[in-house]
């Protein structure tokens, strides 16, 4: 690794701007040669985050004006994600010559000893195969990553408290059905744990600095990375930044869950169908429409336990080649 | 072609080995695409944002931003010089296009180079090339696949 510390940087309590470009600002100080870097912050209020290529109206923002959330684009991936002080925020940032040639190799290597630090507290957390740190099937750590400069962070949270209502209402949605059935997942596949920020602070350093083989050492910002903070933080709350590149909207409405849950809605001519997946098999099915003439409750129930290849053909089989063509769309754009 | 660890190297055309990186010029203007080593290294694409025509970019600045599950990151320019014309179309039409096809219709950007005998990294050709991108997948132990299919 590129030195022999690990600098660790425990922000404190910031403000939700700050909670984003003190991270980035690191990344481009271990660009430039700090040594790899275990921060930690808090926001001292809520707000929502926006993965670098989402569309800024896959947030809600009439739900976001009426809880005065600020929304900030952030450089790495993933979707909208509401934020508050029910959770602790830390980053690994590495040069990127150090990290495994793999992405998804190195996202693992440098999210366990996340995992390490929640087990080291007595939570049974294991690292799913697809990235997400879980107790059973419930998840308990979101997390993004990205090569910024010459450096690569990955960001993760301990979510001590978790405000499911908030998270699933900042995500705009087809409809307020919609809506409540995201909310109803996020409470079953996504979980708080009661852990004391400072033991998982404490643990997290501890397994970061053997993972690595690097000493921990506490330190602080470098010129370098103030001259970035003070850039990133005009350039955050410019519009051009958080408007992004306006990508074209997607023909299926899809948000994640957590790896392998999601929901899915599509609408086309007076149809709509609303679908919730975990593993590959519907859980939850809604379709309506009056071309259904009152069918779409026992559809949605007779397509439950279908994957959506399935489901589609089902029910084409039955007479239903409008809904069928919808859920194909639902399927091809997974 | 060059075949190695499954990686291909098309012989065809100039790399910038460290930046997982190809091009080809072509009169005053240089084609740039990922390598199989960097589509393999990415995995699945699920998202790019290409910088537009007419933007001026800085040698090892990004000509595009591509995101692979949650991970993004830059795909690097070996030129300083103007963007010309992005592979837009092919990557709307499938996201995929690179992971499928890296050395042909998923190519990731056309550039002027203000000087393209002044890259950002040494540019290498045949023999040299073959031999330094060998010694780079063995050293990141990466054996290639197209993830796409």
């Amino acid at each position: 690794m590129g030195g022999a510390t690990l600098r660790v940087i425990d922000f404190g309590r910031v403000s939700p701007l700050r909670s984003q470009t003190l991270w980035h600002a690191i990344a481009h100080g271990v660009s430039a040669g700090a040594p790899p870097t275990l921060s930690f912050m808090q926001p001292e209020s809520p707000y929502v985050s926006i993965g670098f290529h989402r569309r800024l109206d896959e947030v809600d923002d009439e739900e976001c004006r009426r809880r005065g959330l600020r929304v900030f684009r952030r450089m790495v991936g993933g979707g909208p994600v509401y934020i508050d002080n029910g959770q602790l925020f830390f980053q690994i940032t590495v040069p990127a010559s150090a990290a495994t040639a793999m992405r998804a190799r190195a996202l693992r290597s440098l999210l366990e000893p996340a995992a390490e630090a929640f087990r080291a507290t007595g939570i049974a957390a294991l690292l799913e195969d697809q990235g997400d740190i879980a107790v059973g099937d419930r998840k308990i750590s979101g997390h993004g990553a990205g090569q910024i400069e010459q450096a690569v962070t990955v960001v993760a949270n301990l979510i001590t408290r978790f405000d499911h209502t908030a998270a699933a209402r900042i995500i705009a949605a087809p409809d307020v059905a919609t809506t409540d059935e995201l909310e109803g997942l996020m409470r079953r596949y996504v979980s708080a744990t009661p852990v004391s920020p400072e033991a998982f602070r404490a643990a997290a350093v501890e397994r970061y600095a053997a993972a690595l083989g690097l000493d921990a050492k506490a330190g602080a910002l470098t010129d370098v990375e103030t001259a970035a903070l003070a850039s990133l933080d005009a350039e955050f709350v410019a519009d051009e930044w958080l408007m992004g590149a306006g990508r074209p909207a997607p023909p299926v409405w899809r948000v994640k869950v957590k790896a392998g849950v999601h929901m899915a809605h599509a609408a086309a001519d007076g149809l709509s169908a609303r679908l919730s997946l975990a593993h590959g098999r519907i859980i939850g099915a809604s379709f309506a429409g009056p071309s259904l003439n009152g069918a779409g409750e026992r559809l949605g129930h007779a397509v439950c336990g279908d994957t959506e290849e399935g489901a589609r053909r089902r029910l084409a089989a039955a007479g239903f080649d409008q809904l069928a063509e919808l859920v194909g769309a639902m399927e091809r754009g997974r | 072609m060059s075949v190695y660890r499954g990686c291909h190297l098309p012989t065809d055309r100039a790399y910038d080995i460290e930046g997982d990186l190809w091009v080809k010029m072509e009169g005053d203007l240089a084609r740039l695409g990922m390598t199989d080593v960097a589509q393999t290294r990415m995995g699945k694409m699920v998202s790019v944002l290409f910088k537009r025509p007419g933007r001026r970019v800085k040698a090892g600045g990004s000509v595009a931003t591509v995101e692979s599950a949650k991970w993004v990151g830059p795909v690097h320019s070996p030129f300083e010089g103007e963007i010309v014309e992005p592979n837009q179309e092919a990557f709307d039409a499938d996201i995929l296009i690179a992971n499928r096809d890296p050395y042909e219709a998923g190519w990731v950007t056309l550039m002027r180079p203000t000087d393209p005998t002044k890259p950002h990294r040494p540019l290498l050709e045949g023999d040299e090339a073959m031999e330094a991108y060998i010694a780079r997948i063995d050293e990141l132990d990466v054996s290639c696949f197209r993830c796409a299919d």
